[in-house]
């Protein structure tokens, strides 16, 4: 399965010169939060996880959203979201 | 007797559970919730009523007609208006101030004319001015804000001219709750032979009004805020104004008659107000539960609301202020405001509060609230906001304050 599917919905930030705001499938959020925090090596103990890296900024909440700060046009956020999940099918 | 638990067994939707936690909503300035009066009148309408109105002399278009008319009534009397025929059914709020922008800016208005607005309004009641202002010349001018986010008064006489086309103002802020003195801008407007357009999207469903008592030419506002449906709006006008006023659709019902003419083309005359800015079918069930919304906020009392929205908000304050890396924008006066708070946890963004919040069962709005020159003004990008109705609690408030408590000490970890 391709990684876009466990996506519900893509939103951009209302008020953020550049920012989005993915939102995971109830039945695939885990998946998509554990690797996220894998690739970025970091644990879930916390309602929300900031890292910073790049020059973005990301937000994960456990409930299975991601905030991502300083990403301007869709189709950036669709190559970082392939970086993160390259390699998942 | 105001009683909000009362009122809570009407809302269907406030027994639900958000996330495994009772559904705290304090989006009400988004949309209100309905109760089950409004969503039985529709129902009913559906079931046993539906009929396109002023187009048949059958009984159900009869009586489709008859309640569509009786809403019109019901809103003017609502707003202190002095007939039906002062009250033209739109879709929302953002509708009937393009009503008045393209049928009252596009006709009379041109070069050298200026319309103003505040630094403080809806982007609803700046960008259909902005967008007219392209073709007709005009210039679109802005009234600041106080630090503590209200109208400045000297900056709007300053302002005013004999230049001055309109007035437009927001009743209410949606961000800061802040309550402009409409009968004073009003006034000054007056002097100078300016028409006033009151925004009313954020007061009509929370304070009493009277549209007289103020002496506002345009008052606009939506139903889906005031416990009605979506869909369904109010412009009111003054019947005089009105009836100068060219249509802003054409289409079915807002003419009289249209007569093809061999060579002239055709001879419109249009219909009597309201049903002169009505074009096609309108939205009857919308306007029934409008009805049945304003029925249910009278047998309240327009005076307890507000008297009960003020507790919530002064509370609101009483918490926020006593909370170290939180900020609020607006009056810190609760009389001075409605159930309205914009805030913002320090190191976190609107959108990040509101979704921390989100796993406490407690809806709140965030980004700039579609008033974005207003945080541009506080230099901020966004906000998270609760806004109150009469089905809320000071119990759900101090749910919500502890929740902050919470998200304070995990940002300060982050």
């Amino acid at each position: 399965m391709n990684y876009r599917s466990f996506i519900k919905k893509i939103e951009k930030l209302c008020g953020e010169k550049k920012g989005y705001m993915v939102l995971f499938k109830d039945d695939y959020s885990e998946a998509a939060l554990s690797r996220i925090y894998r690739v970025f090596g970091v644990s879930n103990v916390r309602p929300l996880v900031r890292v910073r890296r790049d020059g973005l900024e990301f937000n994960i909440f456990r409930t299975g959203k991601i905030i991502i700060k300083g990403v301007d046009k869709e189709s950036d956020l669709w190559s970082i979201l392939d970086d993160i999940y390259r390699d998942v099918d | 007797m105001f009683d909000p638990y009362e009122i809570r067994k009407d809302f269907p939707i406030l027994n639900r559970k958000v996330k495994g936690k009772p559904l705290i909503y304090f989006d009400n300035a988004a949309t209100s919730q309905k109760p089950i009066q409004v969503i039985e009148a529709i129902r009913n309408y559906y079931m046993y009523y539906n009929s396109n109105v002023h187009r048949g002399v059958h009984t159900l278009s009869q009586e489709a007609s008859q309640l569509y008319e009786d809403a019109h009534d019901y809103v003017a009397k609502f707003i202190g208006a002095r007939s039906f025929r002062e009250i033209v059914f739109v879709k929302n709020a953002t509708e009937a101030i393009n009503l008045v922008a393209y049928s009252l800016g596009l006709h009379e208005f041109g070069e050298g004319d200026e319309v103003l607005v505040t630094l403080m309004d809806h982007h609803s009641n700046i960008v259909p001015w902005n967008i007219v202002s392209e073709v007709k010349g005009f210039k679109v001018k802005y009234v600041n804000i106080t630090g503590d986010g209200r109208i400045d008064m000297d900056d709007l006489y300053s302002k005013l001219s004999s230049n001055t086309r309109i007035v437009c103002v927001p009743h209410v802020s949606n961000v800061l709750g802040t309550i402009n003195d409409v009968k004073l801008i009003a006034k000054a407007a007056h002097e100078v032979g300016a028409y006033i357009l009151v925004d009313g999207a954020q007061s009509v469903p929370h304070l009493p009004i009277d549209v007289r008592g103020f002496d506002i030419d345009f008052l606009a506002f939506s139903g889906h805020k005031m416990l009605g449906p979506m869909g369904i709006g109010v412009l009111y006008g003054k019947e005089e104004i009105l009836s100068d006023m060219e249509p802003f659709l054409g289409g079915g019902d807002m003419i009289s008659s249209v007569s093809a003419r061999a060579r002239e083309g055709f001879n419109i005359i249009y219909n009597a107000l309201p049903w002169k800015f009505e074009a096609g079918t309108p939205n009857v069930a919308g306007a029934i539960g409008l009805m049945e919304a304003i029925k249910y906020l009278e047998r309240l009392g327009m005076d307890n609301v507000r008297r009960y929205e003020e507790e919530l908000v002064r509370y609101t304050i009483e918490k926020l202020g006593g909370l170290d890396g939180v900020e609020f924008y607006g009056p810190r006066d609760p009389s001075l405001r409605c159930g309205v708070v914009a805030f913002n946890v320090e190191g976190l963004g609107g959108h990040e509060t509101a979704s921390l919040l989100d796993d406490y069962g407690i809806m709140v709005r965030s980004g700039h609230h579609c008033a974005q020159p207003l945080h541009e003004f506080f230099r901020i990008n966004n906000s998270a906001r609760v806004s109150y109705y009469i089905y809320n609690l000071r119990e759900e408030i101090d749910v919500f304050i502890e929740a902050l408590k919470e998200i304070v000490v995990m940002t300060s970890e982050l």
